[in-house]
C-alpha cells in the first residue's frame, strides 16, 4: 500500500475556520484511493518533520492574529529548510493568513511592522476593526477556485507569483484581482473553507503532485457541491 | 444643549414606544434607534439604577439574564431588562426608555442587560455597570465573530476598572479578562462524573498556554475548553473561585452551589442541559454578590426549572417528533444539542436545518463551520434516515460523509416543501423523528409537524 504523509503545522493554534477539514478530507479521499494515510501534528516547540523526514503535503492553517506573530517568530529558524523545500518542489498548502508568513512583513493596527520570511515583496496591513468576508471564485490554470475569507488584514505591494486570478470578490486586497502566491509546488491563499474539500479538481491537482498515478477518488456529493456554488457565485 | 437633545429624543422613544406597543403588542428596537439618531450619547444620559449589572458572553446570555432578573425581582427588588428587544446599543436603549422618568431617571432598583459581545464599544464606554458577568467565550459565527481572541479583545479594550467582573472560572479565555484592571470574581462547576482527561470535542478553543504558549495540561474538561487548564512549563493556572457548583447529579438534574460563606444550596437544572449549571451558578453568584438571601434563590430557581425546555416534544399519529432550535453558525451550540441523540433509545429519522434557509437572501453561506461541529451522534445505528435540506445540502452531505457517516441513510432536498413531503411520506409509527432547525427554519419545521399532523387524521 501507497503512504502518503500529511503534516499539519502548529494545530493548535492554526485551526479556524474549519480548516481541519482539509486533513479531514484529503484522508478520506486517499483511504478511498487504497493510500495508507499518515497525519503528522506538530507543535509550536516541536522540530517539523519535513525538516528530517519526508512529508508529501504540509498544511498550515489559519490562526489568531496575535498567535501569528508567535508562529513567525518560530519559523524563522526554519527558513532555509522552508525555502529549500519551496525550491525542491515539496507541496505546501498555506490558507488564511497563512499567507501573510511567506510575505515581507505584517504591519498591525497600531502601526507597528513584524517581519516574516520575507520570500516575496508583499506585506500585510492589519485592520483596526472590521473584518472582511467574503466568498469568491479564482481562476488557477484552468480551473476555476472557490473558498470564503475572514480577516482582519489585507496584503499589498509586488506580488510575482500569484495564485489565483479573481472572478468575483477581492484579490489579496480590494484593488486587486491577484490573490495568493503559487511558486514551484508552494500555494499560499487567503481563501478557507476547507478549501479542498470545497475545490475537489485542484484536490487531485494537488495530490497528483506528490503523486503523478493517483488516480482520483470522489465522494458523493463533492461535484454537486461544488458545481452549485460555483454556479451560484458566477451568476 | 445636549440635555435638550436627549428630553426630545426620550420623548419621541417614550411616544414610539407606547404606539408601537400598541400596533404590533411586541418589542422593538425601533425606538431606540430613533433616539440614537437624534441623541447619539443617549446611553450615557440616563441615570443608571443603584445597581446595574451586564450579562455577556458566546454562549448563555440570554438563559442567565433572564434567570436573573427572575431572582432579583423575587427578592422584592424592580428590575428594568432588555428581554424583549435586541442586546445592542439601540436595544438597549429602547429598555431603558421605556422605565425611565422624563429627565432620564431610571425608575428600576436594578437594570439587567444582555449585552452583545461585539457591543461592548457602544455600551460600557457610555456608563459604568457595577458587575459584567461573562458566561464563556468560544469561537462563533465565523462572519461576525471571527475568532474567539478578537472578540475578547472587542470587551476587553472597553472594560472600566471599576466594574467588577465575574468570570467561568473553568474558561481559560474569558477568565483572562479584566486582568490587572478590574475586580475579579469566579464562579465554576467542579469535576463530575462525566468530567474526561482528554476532550473529546471538535473543538478546543484554548490548547496552548495563554501566557507561554506551551501546550497546556488539563486537570479535566466539561466540555471543549471548558475545565480546569493549567501551564506544567510557566505554572499557569485559572484563579480561585469564590462560588461554585458541586455534586452535578445527571440523573435527576441537580446540582450543589456552595457560596463564600459557607452555604450550600441544592438547586435543580434543567435535566440535559449541562450549560445550565454554569448559568445558574454565574447568576447566583451575582445575587450573591449583590447580597440576595440565599432562600430567596433557592425558591427562584425552583419556579424557574418548571417551565418548557430548550425542545419542543409533539405526536402525530403514532410518531413522536422533537424539534430543537440549533443556532447556525455556532459549531459549539450544534454540537450540543446533537448530544440529544445519544440519550434516546427508539428508532429515528433525524432531519438536518441547520445550514441557512435564508441563504439567498443573507448571501452564500460561510460554511467552514461545519467542519468544527461533532456529528459523531449521528453515526448511531438507530439513526434510519438523515433529512438534509436547504440550497446548502449538498456541502452539509459532504462534510458528514468525509466525518465517517453512511451516504446511504443521507436524503437531500434543496426545496424545504418537497422534503416535509417526503419525511411524513417516510414516516412510521415507533420511530421518531427528531428535527435540528436554526432559526429562519422555524417555518419549515411547521411545514413537516402539519404534512405529519395531515398524515395522522387521514
Amino acid at each position: 500500500m501507497k503512504k502518503f504523509v500529511i503534516e499539519v503545522l502548529y494545530p493548535e493554534y492554526n485551526n479556524l475556520y474549519g480548516d481541519r477539514g482539509n486533513a479531514e478530507y484529503l484522508q478520506k479521499k486517499l483511504t478511498l484511493a487504497g493510500y495508507e494515510v499518515e497525519i503528522c501534528e506538530t507543535s509550536l516547540f516541536d522540530e517539523p518533520k519535513f525538516i528530517s523526514e519526508n512529508v508529501d503535503l504540509l498544511l498550515i492553517g489559519p490562526c489568531q492574529e496575535k498567535h501569528q506573530l508567535v508562529e513567525i517568530e518560530t519559523l524563522k529558524k526554519y527558513r532555509e529548510q522552508i525555502e529549500n523545500r519551496i525550491e525542491n518542489g515539496g507541496v505546501i498548502l498555506a490558507t488564511g493568513n497563512a499567507f501573510e508568513i511567506f510575505g515581507d512583513y505584517i504591519e498591525d493596527a497600531k502601526g507597528e511592522k513584524h517581519e516574516c520570511l520575507k520570500f516575496f515583496p508583499y506585506y500585510a496591513k492589519q485592520f483596526s476593526r472590521l473584518r472582511y468576508n467574503d466568498c469568491s471564485v479564482g481562476e488557477f490554470e484552468g480551473m476555476q477556485i472557490t473558498g470564503f475569507k475572514n480577516l482582519l488584514s489585507h496584503s499589498y505591494g509586488d506580488n510575482p507569483y500569484p495564485f489565483l486570478t479573481m472572478k468575483t470578490g477581492a484579490g489579496m486586497n480590494k484593488e486587486t484581482k491577484t490573490e495568493g502566491v503559487h511558486k514551484n509546488n508552494l500555494f499560499a491563499t487567503y481563501h478557507t473553507g476547507p478549501i479542498l474539500s470545497l475545490n475537489p479538481q485542484f484536490t487531485d491537482y494537488l495530490i497528483k503532485l506528490v503523486d503523478n498515478e493517483y488516480v482520483g477518488a470522489e465522494l458523493k456529493y463533492e461535484t454537486k457541491a461544488y458545481e452549485n456554488r460555483i454556479k451560484e457565485l458566477l451568476k | 444643549m445636549g440635555k435638550l437633545r436627549f428630553l426630545i429624543a426620550l420623548i419621541v422613544g417614550k411616544v414610539s414606544i407606547f404606539l408601537l406597543d400598541k400596533i404590533f403588542k411586541r418589542g422593538t428596537n425601533l425606538p431606540g434607534e430613533i433616539m440614537l439618531k437624534i441623541c447619539p450619547d443617549a446611553l450615557s444620559r440616563f441615570t443608571m439604577p443603584k445597581t446595574t449589572v451586564c450579562v455577556t458572553g458566546t454562549n448563555g446570555k440570554t438563559g442567565t439574564s433572564n434567570l436573573l432578573t427572575h431572582i432579583i425581582r423575587n427578592s422584592g427588588k424592580t428590575v428594568v431588562n432588555n428581554s424583549k428587544g435586541s442586546n445592542m446599543a439601540p436595544g438597549l436603549v429602547t429598555a431603558l426608555a421605556s422605565d425611565c422618568t422624563l429627565g432620564g431617571k431610571v425608575n428600576s432598583d436594578v437594570a439587567v442587560l444582555e449585552v452583545d459581545e461585539r457591543s461592548s464599544q457602544f455600551i460600557y464606554t457610555k456608563f459604568v455597570p457595577d458587575y459584567i458577568l461573562c458566561t464563556n467565550l468560544f469561537r462563533d459565527s465565523i462572519m461576525r465573530n471571527g475568532h474567539s481572541g478578537f472578540i475578547f479583545d472587542k470587551i476587553n479594550d472597553y472594560l472600566d476598572e471599576k466594574t467588577t467582573l465575574v468570570l467561568n472560572g473553568n474558561d481559560g479565555i474569558s477568565g483572562l479578562l479584566g486582568e490587572n484592571k478590574c475586580n475579579r470574581v469566579f464562579f465554576s462547576v467542579d469535576k463530575t462524573e462525566r468530567s474526561t482527561d482528554v476532550c473529546e470535542d471538535t473543538v478546543c478553543d484554548l490548547i496552548a498556554c495563554p501566557k507561554c504558549n506551551h501546550k497546556l495540561d488539563y486537570e479535566f474538561y466539561h466540555y471543549n475548553h471548558i475545565g480546569v487548564p493549567k501551564c506544567n512549563y510557566c505554572g499557569f493556572s485559572m484563579p480561585q473561585s469564590t462560588y461554585f457548583a458541586s455534586d452535578v447529579d445527571f440523573e435527576n438534574g441537580t446540582f450543589v452551589f456552595n457560596g463564600d460563606k459557607g452555604e450550600s444550596l441544592v438547586l435543580p437544572y434543567q435535566k440535559g442541559n449541562f450549560f445550565n449549571v454554569f448559568n445558574i451558578t454565574g447568576a447566583c453568584a451575582i445575587c450573591r454578590l449583590m447580597g440576595i438571601d440565599i432562600d430567596i434563590i433557592a425558591n427562584s430557581i425552583e419556579d424557574l426549572s418548571s417551565k418548557t425546555g430548550r425542545f419542543q416534544e409533539n405526536k402525530f399519529g403514532g410518531v413522536e417528533v422533537v424539534s430543537m432550535l440549533s443556532k447556525n453558525q455556532n459549531p459549539i451550540s450544534c454540537s450540543q444539542s446533537l448530544k440529544f441523540l445519544d440519550s434516546t433509545e427508539n428508532d429515528k429519522d433525524v432531519v438536518l436545518l441547520i445550514t441557512d434557509s435564508n441563504d439567498k437572501v443573507h448571501g452564500h453561506e460561510d460554511i467552514s463551520w461545519l467542519y468544527d461541529t461533532d456529528f459523531a451522534p449521528l453515526t448511531s445505528d438507530k439513526i434510519k434516515n438523515i433529512y438534509i435540506g436547504g440550497s446548502r445540502c449538498y456541502d452539509l452531505a459532504q462534510c458528514l460523509e468525509i466525518k465517517g457517516l453512511d451516504t446511504e441513510k443521507f436524503i437531500l432536498f434543496e426545496n424545504y416543501d418537497e422534503l416535509a413531503k417526503e419525511v411524513s411520506n417516510n414516516a412510521i409509527s415507533d420511530r421518531n423523528i427528531v428535527i435540528y432547525f436554526e432559526l429562519y427554519a422555524t417555518s419549515v419545521v411547521a411545514k413537516i409537524k402539519n404534512a405529519l399532523k395531515e398524515k395522522g387524521e387521514n
